[in-house]
Protein backbone atom coordinates (compact mmCIF):
# COMPACT_ATOMS: atom_id res chain seq x y z
CA UNK A 1 0.00 0.00 0.00
CA UNK A 2 1.24 3.46 -0.86
CA UNK A 3 2.03 5.50 2.20
CA UNK A 4 1.19 8.83 0.71
CA UNK A 5 -1.09 10.46 -1.80
CA UNK A 6 0.43 13.55 -3.35
CA UNK A 7 -1.46 16.77 -3.63
CA UNK A 8 -0.57 17.60 -7.21
CA UNK A 9 -3.04 17.48 -10.01
CA UNK A 10 -2.00 15.60 -13.11
CA UNK A 11 -3.26 18.39 -15.37
CA UNK A 12 -0.71 20.70 -13.80
CA UNK A 13 2.06 19.29 -15.98
CA UNK A 14 3.66 21.27 -18.74
CA UNK A 15 1.89 19.68 -21.70
CA UNK A 16 -1.49 20.21 -20.13
CA UNK A 17 -0.62 23.78 -19.20
CA UNK A 18 0.34 24.52 -22.78
CA UNK A 19 -2.91 23.03 -24.04
CA UNK A 20 -4.84 25.05 -21.54
CA UNK A 21 -3.08 28.28 -22.45
CA UNK A 22 -3.96 27.69 -26.08
CA UNK A 23 -7.53 27.01 -25.11
CA UNK A 24 -8.22 29.72 -22.59
CA UNK A 25 -5.47 32.25 -23.06
CA UNK A 26 -4.75 32.27 -19.36
CA UNK A 27 -2.12 30.98 -17.06
CA UNK A 28 -2.84 31.99 -13.53
CA UNK A 29 -4.71 29.11 -12.03
CA UNK A 30 -1.85 26.86 -11.17
CA UNK A 31 -0.10 26.63 -7.92
CA UNK A 32 2.07 23.72 -7.02
CA UNK A 33 1.31 23.01 -3.44
CA UNK A 34 3.77 20.17 -3.36
CA UNK A 35 2.23 18.75 -0.23
CA UNK A 36 0.92 15.32 0.32
CA UNK A 37 -1.66 13.40 2.29
CA UNK A 38 -0.39 10.79 4.70
CA UNK A 39 -2.54 7.67 4.63
CA UNK A 40 -3.68 6.82 8.15
CA UNK A 41 -6.05 3.98 7.42
CA UNK A 42 -7.87 2.20 4.61
CA UNK A 43 -11.55 2.74 5.36
CA UNK A 44 -13.04 0.72 2.56
CA UNK A 45 -12.08 -1.39 -0.42
CA UNK A 46 -14.44 -1.78 -3.32
CA UNK A 47 -14.27 -2.88 -6.94
CA UNK A 48 -13.83 0.73 -8.04
CA UNK A 49 -10.83 1.37 -5.76
CA UNK A 50 -10.22 2.33 -2.14
CA UNK A 51 -11.24 4.91 0.43
CA UNK A 52 -8.46 6.15 2.72
CA UNK A 53 -8.43 8.25 5.82
CA UNK A 54 -5.59 10.76 5.39
CA UNK A 55 -3.92 13.72 7.00
CA UNK A 56 -2.66 16.67 4.98
CA UNK A 57 1.06 17.09 5.62
CA UNK A 58 0.99 20.87 5.87
CA UNK A 59 -2.38 21.77 7.37
CA UNK A 60 -2.93 18.63 9.44
CA UNK A 61 -6.50 18.44 8.13
CA UNK A 62 -8.07 14.99 8.21
CA UNK A 63 -9.85 14.01 5.00
CA UNK A 64 -11.26 10.93 3.32
CA UNK A 65 -9.82 10.18 -0.11
CA UNK A 66 -11.65 7.97 -2.54
CA UNK A 67 -9.32 6.67 -5.22
CA UNK A 68 -11.04 5.54 -8.40
CA UNK A 69 -9.14 3.73 -11.15
CA UNK A 70 -9.95 4.20 -14.82
CA UNK A 71 -9.95 0.55 -15.76
CA UNK A 72 -11.52 0.59 -19.21
CA UNK A 73 -9.22 2.44 -21.56
CA UNK A 74 -11.77 2.21 -24.37
CA UNK A 75 -14.09 4.45 -22.39
CA UNK A 76 -11.64 6.65 -20.48
CA UNK A 77 -12.88 8.51 -17.41
CA UNK A 78 -15.74 6.35 -16.07
CA UNK A 79 -19.16 7.95 -16.38
CA UNK A 80 -19.80 7.22 -12.68
CA UNK A 81 -16.90 9.53 -11.81
CA UNK A 82 -18.05 12.27 -14.19
CA UNK A 83 -21.54 12.09 -12.73
CA UNK A 84 -20.57 11.76 -9.08
CA UNK A 85 -18.21 14.72 -9.19
CA UNK A 86 -20.47 17.00 -11.21
CA UNK A 87 -23.53 16.16 -9.12
CA UNK A 88 -21.63 16.72 -5.87
CA UNK A 89 -20.50 20.07 -7.28
CA UNK A 90 -24.13 21.06 -7.54
CA UNK A 91 -25.16 19.67 -4.13
CA UNK A 92 -24.06 21.51 -1.03
CA UNK A 93 -25.88 20.46 2.08
CA UNK A 94 -25.01 19.47 5.63
CA UNK A 95 -26.48 15.99 5.12
CA UNK A 96 -24.61 15.33 1.89
CA UNK A 97 -20.93 14.52 1.98
CA UNK A 98 -18.92 17.49 0.79
CA UNK A 99 -16.34 17.09 -1.92
CA UNK A 100 -13.35 19.30 -1.14
CA UNK A 101 -11.08 18.68 -4.08
CA UNK A 102 -10.56 16.57 -7.16
CA UNK A 103 -7.02 15.44 -7.97
CA UNK A 104 -6.79 13.85 -11.39
CA UNK A 105 -3.98 11.50 -12.31
CA UNK A 106 -3.28 9.81 -15.59
CA UNK A 107 -5.12 6.58 -14.80
CA UNK A 108 -7.06 7.33 -11.66
CA UNK A 109 -8.69 10.15 -9.77
CA UNK A 110 -8.52 11.08 -6.07
CA UNK A 111 -11.71 12.54 -4.69
CA UNK A 112 -10.95 14.38 -1.47
CA UNK A 113 -13.94 14.42 0.89
CA UNK A 114 -14.59 15.81 4.34
CA UNK A 115 -13.61 13.20 6.95
CA UNK A 116 -16.03 10.32 7.41
CA UNK A 117 -15.96 8.30 10.61
CA UNK A 118 -18.17 5.33 10.11
CA UNK A 119 -20.91 4.17 7.81
CA UNK A 120 -24.40 3.30 8.98
CA UNK A 121 -23.96 -0.41 8.18
CA UNK A 122 -21.07 -0.62 10.64
CA UNK A 123 -23.05 1.32 13.21
CA UNK A 124 -26.03 -1.01 12.80
CA UNK A 125 -23.80 -4.11 13.02
CA UNK A 126 -21.93 -2.90 16.12
CA UNK A 127 -25.04 -1.70 17.95
CA UNK A 128 -27.53 -4.30 16.67
CA UNK A 129 -29.56 -1.57 14.95
CA UNK A 130 -30.12 1.96 16.14
CA UNK A 131 -31.82 1.14 19.41
CA UNK A 132 -32.07 4.60 20.96
CA UNK A 133 -35.41 5.94 19.62
CA UNK A 134 -34.28 9.56 19.57
CA UNK A 135 -31.05 8.79 17.67
CA UNK A 136 -33.01 6.61 15.26
CA UNK A 137 -35.49 9.41 14.65
CA UNK A 138 -32.69 11.92 14.19
CA UNK A 139 -30.89 9.65 11.69
CA UNK A 140 -34.06 9.09 9.66
CA UNK A 141 -34.92 12.78 9.68
CA UNK A 142 -31.43 13.70 8.44
CA UNK A 143 -31.54 11.05 5.71
CA UNK A 144 -34.92 12.37 4.55
CA UNK A 145 -33.68 15.99 4.63
CA UNK A 146 -30.72 14.99 2.42
CA UNK A 147 -32.92 13.00 0.03
CA UNK A 148 -35.48 15.84 -0.18
CA UNK A 149 -32.64 18.20 -1.06
CA UNK A 150 -31.42 15.89 -3.85
CA UNK A 151 -34.92 15.50 -5.23
CA UNK A 152 -35.47 19.27 -5.22
CA UNK A 153 -32.34 19.45 -7.36
CA UNK A 154 -33.81 16.85 -9.71
CA UNK A 155 -31.22 14.28 -8.66
CA UNK A 156 -32.00 10.66 -7.89
CA UNK A 157 -29.47 8.89 -5.71
CA UNK A 158 -30.54 5.40 -6.88
CA UNK A 159 -28.22 3.52 -4.53
CA UNK A 160 -29.24 4.44 -0.99
CA UNK A 161 -28.14 1.80 1.52
CA UNK A 162 -26.54 1.84 4.97
CA UNK A 163 -23.07 1.48 3.40
CA UNK A 164 -23.55 4.74 1.50
CA UNK A 165 -24.72 6.69 4.53
CA UNK A 166 -21.95 8.00 6.75
CA UNK A 167 -22.01 9.27 10.30
CA UNK A 168 -19.97 12.12 11.73
CA UNK A 169 -19.59 10.50 15.15
CA UNK A 170 -18.76 13.56 17.19
CA UNK A 171 -21.85 15.49 16.14
CA UNK A 172 -24.02 12.52 15.09
CA UNK A 173 -24.57 14.08 11.70
CA UNK A 174 -25.65 11.96 8.74
CA UNK A 175 -23.87 12.38 5.42
CA UNK A 176 -25.27 10.78 2.29
CA UNK A 177 -22.41 9.65 0.05
CA UNK A 178 -21.60 7.69 -3.08
CA UNK A 179 -23.36 9.41 -5.94
CA UNK A 180 -21.74 7.16 -8.55
CA UNK A 181 -25.10 5.87 -9.72
CA UNK A 182 -27.01 9.07 -9.17
CA UNK A 183 -28.39 11.02 -12.05
CA UNK A 184 -30.57 13.86 -13.10
CA UNK A 185 -34.20 13.11 -13.68
CA UNK A 186 -37.14 14.87 -15.19
CA UNK A 187 -40.30 13.73 -13.47
CA UNK A 188 -39.72 10.09 -14.21
CA UNK A 189 -37.55 8.31 -16.70
CA UNK A 190 -36.87 5.19 -18.62
CA UNK A 191 -35.25 2.45 -16.65
CA UNK A 192 -32.28 0.90 -18.35
CA UNK A 193 -29.78 -0.20 -15.76
CA UNK A 194 -30.67 -1.52 -12.36
CA UNK A 195 -29.00 -0.21 -9.27
CA UNK A 196 -26.89 -3.15 -8.12
CA UNK A 197 -28.03 -3.59 -4.55
CA UNK A 198 -31.06 -5.86 -4.38
CA UNK A 199 -31.91 -5.49 -0.68
CA UNK A 200 -32.92 -1.85 -1.06
CA UNK A 201 -34.41 -2.06 -4.53
CA UNK A 202 -38.02 -0.92 -5.00
CA UNK A 203 -40.69 -3.39 -6.20
CA UNK A 204 -41.39 -1.42 -9.41
CA UNK A 205 -37.74 -1.89 -10.35
CA UNK A 206 -37.99 -5.68 -9.87
CA UNK A 207 -41.09 -5.65 -12.07
CA UNK A 208 -39.13 -3.96 -14.88
CA UNK A 209 -41.36 -0.91 -14.67
CA UNK A 210 -40.66 1.28 -17.70
CA UNK A 211 -40.34 4.50 -15.78
CA UNK A 212 -39.09 5.10 -12.31
CA UNK A 213 -38.84 8.21 -10.27
CA UNK A 214 -37.97 9.62 -6.86
CA UNK A 215 -40.06 6.83 -5.29
CA UNK A 216 -37.17 4.37 -5.62
CA UNK A 217 -35.09 6.43 -3.19
CA UNK A 218 -37.95 6.60 -0.68
CA UNK A 219 -38.37 2.84 -0.83
CA UNK A 220 -34.67 2.47 0.03
CA UNK A 221 -35.10 4.91 2.92
CA UNK A 222 -37.96 2.71 4.19
CA UNK A 223 -35.70 -0.36 4.04
CA UNK A 224 -32.96 1.52 5.92
CA UNK A 225 -35.45 2.72 8.54
CA UNK A 226 -36.65 -0.86 9.09
CA UNK A 227 -33.06 -2.07 9.31
CA UNK A 228 -32.28 0.51 11.99
CA UNK A 229 -35.17 -0.95 14.02
CA UNK A 230 -34.45 -4.68 13.69
CA UNK A 231 -30.68 -4.53 13.21
CA UNK A 232 -30.50 -6.49 9.92
CA UNK A 233 -31.79 -6.02 6.35
CA UNK A 234 -35.57 -6.25 6.49
CA UNK A 235 -35.84 -8.81 3.69
CA UNK A 236 -33.29 -11.17 5.25
CA UNK A 237 -31.56 -13.82 3.19
CA UNK A 238 -33.56 -14.62 0.10
CA UNK A 239 -32.96 -15.46 -3.51
CA UNK A 240 -36.16 -13.75 -4.64
CA UNK A 241 -36.44 -10.31 -3.08
CA UNK A 242 -39.77 -9.48 -4.71
CA UNK A 243 -41.28 -12.64 -3.25
CA UNK A 244 -39.92 -11.62 0.16
CA UNK A 245 -41.40 -8.12 -0.24
CA UNK A 246 -44.84 -9.57 -1.06
CA UNK A 247 -44.57 -12.02 1.88
CA UNK A 248 -44.03 -9.12 4.23
CA UNK A 249 -46.38 -6.50 2.79
CA UNK A 250 -48.91 -8.72 1.02
CA UNK A 251 -49.16 -9.34 -2.71
CA UNK A 252 -50.56 -6.19 -4.31
CA UNK A 253 -53.78 -6.14 -6.34
CA UNK A 254 -55.40 -3.71 -8.77
CA UNK A 255 -57.03 -2.18 -5.70
CA UNK A 256 -53.92 -1.00 -3.89
CA UNK A 257 -51.67 -0.76 -6.97
CA UNK A 258 -53.67 0.12 -10.11
CA UNK A 259 -51.95 -1.31 -13.17
CA UNK A 260 -50.02 -4.00 -11.30
CA UNK A 261 -51.56 -6.85 -13.32
CA UNK A 262 -50.17 -5.31 -16.51
CA UNK A 263 -46.62 -6.32 -15.58
CA UNK A 264 -45.82 -9.64 -17.29
CA UNK A 265 -43.64 -10.74 -14.37
CA UNK A 266 -46.33 -10.17 -11.78
CA UNK A 267 -48.39 -13.23 -12.71
CA UNK A 268 -45.75 -15.64 -11.45
CA UNK A 269 -46.02 -14.53 -7.81
CA UNK A 270 -48.09 -16.22 -5.13
CA UNK A 271 -50.81 -14.32 -3.28
CA UNK A 272 -49.74 -13.50 0.28
CA UNK A 273 -51.56 -11.68 3.05
CA UNK A 274 -49.63 -8.84 4.66
CA UNK A 275 -47.80 -9.61 7.88
CA UNK A 276 -48.53 -7.71 11.06
CA UNK A 277 -45.74 -5.13 10.83
CA UNK A 278 -46.17 -4.08 14.47
CA UNK A 279 -44.78 -7.49 15.49
CA UNK A 280 -42.05 -7.49 12.80
CA UNK A 281 -40.88 -4.03 13.91
CA UNK A 282 -41.91 -4.40 17.54
CA UNK A 283 -39.45 -1.84 18.90
CA UNK A 284 -40.94 0.99 16.88
CA UNK A 285 -43.33 3.71 18.11
CA UNK A 286 -46.82 3.74 16.47
CA UNK A 287 -46.13 6.98 14.51
CA UNK A 288 -42.85 5.53 13.30
CA UNK A 289 -44.60 2.38 12.16
CA UNK A 290 -47.15 4.44 10.26
CA UNK A 291 -44.40 6.37 8.48
CA UNK A 292 -42.53 3.13 7.73
CA UNK A 293 -45.66 1.75 6.04
CA UNK A 294 -45.95 4.92 3.94
CA UNK A 295 -42.30 4.58 2.84
CA UNK A 296 -42.75 0.89 2.08
CA UNK A 297 -45.89 1.53 0.04
CA UNK A 298 -45.83 -0.93 -2.87
CA UNK A 299 -47.41 1.41 -5.43
CA UNK A 300 -44.74 4.02 -6.29
CA UNK A 301 -47.43 6.59 -7.13
CA UNK A 302 -48.85 6.42 -3.61
CA UNK A 303 -45.51 6.21 -1.81
CA UNK A 304 -44.81 9.22 0.41
CA UNK A 305 -42.35 11.87 -0.84
CA UNK A 306 -39.33 12.97 1.20
CA UNK A 307 -40.84 16.42 1.62
CA UNK A 308 -44.15 15.05 2.96
CA UNK A 309 -42.44 12.42 5.12
CA UNK A 310 -40.63 15.19 7.01
CA UNK A 311 -44.01 16.66 8.00
CA UNK A 312 -45.18 13.34 9.44
CA UNK A 313 -46.36 13.12 13.07
CA UNK A 314 -43.30 10.93 13.88
CA UNK A 315 -41.15 14.07 13.68
CA UNK A 316 -43.51 16.32 15.66
CA UNK A 317 -41.45 16.42 18.87
CA UNK B 1 -16.73 33.63 -15.18
CA UNK B 2 -13.22 32.43 -15.55
CA UNK B 3 -13.88 29.33 -17.56
CA UNK B 4 -16.57 30.91 -19.66
CA UNK B 5 -15.31 30.18 -23.10
CA UNK B 6 -14.92 26.40 -23.24
CA UNK B 7 -17.97 26.08 -21.03
CA UNK B 8 -20.20 27.55 -23.66
CA UNK B 9 -18.69 25.28 -26.22
CA UNK B 10 -19.53 22.27 -24.14
CA UNK B 11 -23.02 23.61 -23.52
CA UNK B 12 -23.45 23.63 -27.23
CA UNK B 13 -22.53 19.96 -27.21
CA UNK B 14 -24.96 19.19 -24.43
CA UNK B 15 -27.68 20.72 -26.54
CA UNK B 16 -26.65 18.95 -29.69
CA UNK B 17 -26.16 15.52 -28.18
CA UNK B 18 -29.88 14.83 -28.18
CA UNK B 19 -29.83 14.86 -31.95
CA UNK B 20 -26.71 12.75 -32.20
CA UNK B 21 -27.89 10.04 -29.91
CA UNK B 22 -31.27 9.75 -31.51
CA UNK B 23 -33.31 7.13 -29.71
CA UNK B 24 -31.20 6.91 -26.59
CA UNK B 25 -32.61 7.41 -23.15
CA UNK B 26 -32.57 11.19 -23.01
CA UNK B 27 -35.31 11.45 -25.59
CA UNK B 28 -37.80 9.71 -23.40
CA UNK B 29 -36.51 11.68 -20.45
CA UNK B 30 -37.58 14.81 -22.27
CA UNK B 31 -41.04 13.40 -22.90
CA UNK B 32 -41.48 13.01 -19.21
CA UNK B 33 -40.05 16.21 -17.90
CA UNK B 34 -43.42 17.87 -17.57
CA UNK B 35 -43.81 16.74 -13.98
CA UNK B 36 -40.96 18.70 -12.42
CA UNK B 37 -41.90 20.52 -9.22
CA UNK B 38 -42.01 24.30 -8.78
CA UNK B 39 -39.28 24.11 -6.13
CA UNK B 40 -36.82 22.34 -8.37
CA UNK B 41 -37.34 24.87 -11.16
CA UNK B 42 -36.68 27.68 -8.69
CA UNK B 43 -33.46 25.94 -7.68
CA UNK B 44 -32.46 25.70 -11.33
CA UNK B 45 -33.17 29.39 -11.90
CA UNK B 46 -30.86 30.17 -8.98
CA UNK B 47 -28.15 27.89 -10.31
CA UNK B 48 -28.25 28.76 -14.00
CA UNK B 49 -26.06 31.83 -13.42
CA UNK B 50 -23.13 29.49 -12.71
CA UNK B 51 -23.38 28.17 -16.22
CA UNK B 52 -23.33 31.50 -18.05
CA UNK B 53 -20.37 32.36 -20.25
CA UNK B 54 -17.90 35.07 -19.30
CA UNK B 55 -19.21 38.60 -19.95
CA UNK B 56 -16.88 39.35 -22.86
CA UNK B 57 -17.52 35.99 -24.52
CA UNK B 58 -20.24 37.17 -26.88
CA UNK B 59 -18.24 40.23 -27.90
CA UNK B 60 -15.17 38.14 -28.65
CA UNK B 61 -17.21 35.62 -30.53
CA UNK B 62 -18.80 38.31 -32.70
CA UNK B 63 -15.56 40.09 -33.43
CA UNK B 64 -13.92 36.78 -34.29
CA UNK B 65 -10.77 37.95 -32.55
CA UNK B 66 -10.33 35.36 -29.85
CA UNK B 67 -8.93 31.88 -30.31
CA UNK B 68 -12.14 30.58 -28.93
CA UNK B 69 -14.36 31.73 -31.76
CA UNK B 70 -12.09 29.90 -34.17
CA UNK B 71 -12.10 26.76 -32.04
CA UNK B 72 -15.84 26.92 -31.64
CA UNK B 73 -16.40 27.23 -35.36
CA UNK B 74 -14.06 24.34 -36.06
CA UNK B 75 -15.75 22.16 -33.46
CA UNK B 76 -19.06 22.78 -35.15
CA UNK B 77 -17.38 21.90 -38.43
CA UNK B 78 -16.42 18.57 -36.90
CA UNK B 79 -20.01 17.95 -35.86
CA UNK B 80 -21.12 18.83 -39.35
CA UNK B 81 -18.34 16.65 -40.82
CA UNK B 82 -16.28 19.36 -42.39
CA UNK B 83 -12.49 19.53 -42.37
CA UNK B 84 -10.76 20.72 -39.19
CA UNK B 85 -7.43 20.67 -37.38
CA UNK B 86 -6.34 17.96 -34.96
CA UNK B 87 -6.58 20.06 -31.83
CA UNK B 88 -10.18 20.99 -32.35
CA UNK B 89 -11.18 17.48 -33.33
CA UNK B 90 -9.60 16.22 -30.11
CA UNK B 91 -11.36 18.86 -28.03
CA UNK B 92 -14.68 18.22 -29.69
CA UNK B 93 -14.28 14.46 -29.24
CA UNK B 94 -13.61 14.90 -25.53
CA UNK B 95 -16.59 17.26 -25.05
CA UNK B 96 -18.81 14.84 -26.91
CA UNK B 97 -17.64 11.95 -24.76
CA UNK B 98 -18.24 13.89 -21.53
CA UNK B 99 -21.73 14.89 -22.63
CA UNK B 100 -22.53 11.24 -23.33
CA UNK B 101 -21.25 10.18 -19.91
CA UNK B 102 -23.49 12.68 -18.16
CA UNK B 103 -26.64 12.11 -20.12
CA UNK B 104 -26.71 8.69 -21.70
CA UNK B 105 -26.86 5.14 -20.45
CA UNK B 106 -24.68 3.81 -23.22
CA UNK B 107 -21.41 5.64 -23.67
CA UNK B 108 -19.77 5.10 -27.06
CA UNK B 109 -16.31 3.53 -26.97
CA UNK B 110 -13.57 5.80 -28.25
CA UNK B 111 -13.17 3.60 -31.31
CA UNK B 112 -16.75 4.31 -32.38
CA UNK B 113 -16.01 8.01 -32.56
CA UNK B 114 -13.67 7.22 -35.42
CA UNK B 115 -16.46 5.95 -37.64
CA UNK B 116 -16.97 7.95 -40.83
CA UNK B 117 -13.25 8.30 -41.66
CA UNK B 118 -12.32 11.38 -39.65
CA UNK B 119 -9.17 13.26 -40.48
CA UNK B 120 -7.28 12.24 -37.33
CA UNK B 121 -7.29 9.06 -35.28
CA UNK B 122 -6.43 9.54 -31.61
CA UNK B 123 -5.12 7.07 -29.10
CA UNK B 124 -7.48 6.32 -26.24
CA UNK B 125 -5.11 7.81 -23.70
CA UNK B 126 -4.91 11.08 -25.65
CA UNK B 127 -8.68 11.46 -25.64
CA UNK B 128 -8.76 10.60 -21.95
CA UNK B 129 -6.17 13.32 -21.23
CA UNK B 130 -8.26 15.85 -23.09
CA UNK B 131 -11.37 14.76 -21.22
CA UNK B 132 -9.59 15.35 -17.91
CA UNK B 133 -8.39 18.72 -19.08
CA UNK B 134 -11.89 19.83 -20.07
CA UNK B 135 -13.35 18.49 -16.81
CA UNK B 136 -10.75 20.26 -14.71
CA UNK B 137 -10.99 23.52 -16.62
CA UNK B 138 -14.74 23.56 -16.10
CA UNK B 139 -14.19 22.50 -12.48
CA UNK B 140 -16.27 19.39 -13.15
CA UNK B 141 -19.48 21.41 -13.23
CA UNK B 142 -21.06 19.20 -15.85
CA UNK B 143 -24.61 19.33 -14.70
CA UNK B 144 -25.32 22.11 -17.15
CA UNK B 145 -28.55 24.04 -17.07
CA UNK B 146 -29.74 24.73 -20.60
CA UNK B 147 -33.08 25.84 -22.05
CA UNK B 148 -33.86 22.10 -22.33
CA UNK B 149 -33.90 21.91 -18.52
CA UNK B 150 -36.88 24.26 -18.33
CA UNK B 151 -38.83 23.79 -21.50
CA UNK B 152 -41.10 20.91 -20.44
CA UNK B 153 -42.05 22.62 -17.21
CA UNK B 154 -42.83 25.94 -18.91
CA UNK B 155 -44.94 24.32 -21.61
CA UNK B 156 -46.94 22.45 -18.98
CA UNK B 157 -47.54 25.74 -17.14
CA UNK B 158 -48.92 27.42 -20.25
CA UNK B 159 -50.99 24.63 -21.69
CA UNK B 160 -52.88 21.80 -20.07
CA UNK B 161 -53.72 19.64 -23.05
CA UNK B 162 -51.52 16.59 -23.13
CA UNK B 163 -51.45 16.10 -26.90
CA UNK B 164 -50.56 19.74 -27.42
CA UNK B 165 -47.67 19.39 -24.97
CA UNK B 166 -46.00 16.70 -27.02
CA UNK B 167 -46.13 18.58 -30.29
CA UNK B 168 -45.11 21.82 -28.57
CA UNK B 169 -42.12 20.07 -27.08
CA UNK B 170 -40.79 18.84 -30.41
CA UNK B 171 -41.42 22.25 -31.99
CA UNK B 172 -39.50 23.84 -29.10
CA UNK B 173 -36.54 21.53 -29.56
CA UNK B 174 -36.26 22.52 -33.22
CA UNK B 175 -36.59 26.19 -32.33
CA UNK B 176 -34.00 26.05 -29.53
CA UNK B 177 -31.47 24.38 -31.77
CA UNK B 178 -32.00 26.92 -34.52
CA UNK B 179 -31.19 30.01 -32.49
CA UNK B 180 -27.80 31.66 -32.87
CA UNK B 181 -25.09 33.08 -30.62
CA UNK B 182 -27.01 36.34 -30.44
CA UNK B 183 -29.14 34.74 -27.75
CA UNK B 184 -26.16 34.22 -25.46
CA UNK B 185 -27.03 37.37 -23.57
CA UNK B 186 -30.12 35.62 -22.22
CA UNK B 187 -30.31 33.12 -19.41
CA UNK B 188 -31.40 29.57 -20.16
CA UNK B 189 -34.73 30.07 -18.40
CA UNK B 190 -35.44 33.25 -20.36
CA UNK B 191 -34.82 31.53 -23.69
CA UNK B 192 -36.93 28.55 -22.62
CA UNK B 193 -39.81 30.81 -21.57
CA UNK B 194 -39.72 32.72 -24.86
CA UNK B 195 -39.62 29.49 -26.84
CA UNK B 196 -42.44 27.94 -24.78
CA UNK B 197 -44.62 30.99 -25.36
CA UNK B 198 -43.90 31.16 -29.06
CA UNK B 199 -44.81 27.52 -29.70
CA UNK B 200 -47.92 27.37 -27.55
CA UNK B 201 -49.55 30.75 -28.08
CA UNK B 202 -50.91 32.73 -30.92
CA UNK B 203 -48.29 35.42 -30.86
CA UNK B 204 -50.40 38.38 -29.98
CA UNK B 205 -49.44 40.76 -27.22
CA UNK B 206 -52.49 39.96 -25.11
CA UNK B 207 -51.94 36.20 -25.29
CA UNK B 208 -48.25 36.57 -24.56
CA UNK B 209 -48.86 38.60 -21.42
CA UNK B 210 -51.39 36.06 -20.27
CA UNK B 211 -48.84 33.28 -20.71
CA UNK B 212 -46.12 35.28 -18.97
CA UNK B 213 -48.26 35.70 -15.88
CA UNK B 214 -48.13 31.93 -15.36
CA UNK B 215 -44.31 31.86 -15.48
CA UNK B 216 -43.59 33.63 -12.22
CA UNK B 217 -39.89 32.86 -11.85
CA UNK B 218 -38.61 34.56 -15.00
CA UNK B 219 -38.32 38.29 -15.57
CA UNK B 220 -41.07 39.36 -17.95
CA UNK B 221 -39.10 42.17 -19.59
CA UNK B 222 -36.25 39.78 -20.39
CA UNK B 223 -38.55 37.19 -21.93
CA UNK B 224 -40.22 39.90 -24.04
CA UNK B 225 -36.81 41.12 -25.12
CA UNK B 226 -35.86 37.59 -26.10
CA UNK B 227 -39.11 37.21 -28.03
CA UNK B 228 -38.39 40.52 -29.80
CA UNK B 229 -34.97 39.24 -30.81
CA UNK B 230 -36.48 36.00 -32.06
CA UNK B 231 -38.88 38.09 -34.09
CA UNK B 232 -36.08 40.31 -35.43
CA UNK B 233 -34.08 37.26 -36.45
CA UNK B 234 -37.20 35.88 -38.12
CA UNK B 235 -37.03 32.78 -35.94
CA UNK B 236 -40.69 33.30 -35.06
CA UNK B 237 -43.45 35.44 -36.45
CA UNK B 238 -44.92 37.88 -33.98
CA UNK B 239 -47.87 40.05 -34.81
CA UNK B 240 -47.64 43.66 -33.65
CA UNK B 241 -45.39 45.23 -31.06
CA UNK B 242 -44.89 43.20 -27.92
CA UNK B 243 -44.41 46.22 -25.72
CA UNK B 244 -47.73 47.90 -26.53
CA UNK B 245 -49.47 46.22 -23.65
CA UNK B 246 -47.31 47.67 -20.85
CA UNK B 247 -50.27 48.23 -18.54
CA UNK B 248 -50.40 44.49 -17.86
CA UNK B 249 -47.29 44.65 -15.63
Amino acid sequence: MAEEIDDIDYTDNLFMRLLQCTLCGQNNRFNYEGFSYKILQTIEEGIYGRVYRCRHSATGDIVAIKQIKFDDEKIGVPSSVVREVSLLRALQHVNIVSLLKVLTKETYVNLVFEPLDQDLSHYIRDNRGVQDPSIRKSFLRQILVGVAYCHAHKILHRDLKPKNIWIDNSRMIIKIADFGLAREFGGDMLLTRYPPNRYYRAPEVFLHCQHYSSGIDLWSVGCIFGEMVIGRPILGDTCDELDAIFRMLGTPSEENWPGITQFPLFGSYAIYNPMDLSTVFSGLEPEGLELLKMLLCLDPKRRISAETALKHAYFKD
Amino acid sequence: MEEGTPLTLSLKFFEHKKIFFGDFESDSELDHNFQVSDESVEVMVQREGEHLPREDYLKNLRSGESNMSVVRKQALDWILKRGINWFTQLLATACFQIAAKMGETKVPQYARLHVGSPKFIFEALTIQRMELLVLNTLEWKMQAITPCSFIGYFISKITCEKHQMKSSLSKSMKLMLSISIDFLEFRASEIAAAVAISVTRELEAKEIHKALSSLAMVKKERVLKCLELMKDMSVVKVSGNLFTNESVF
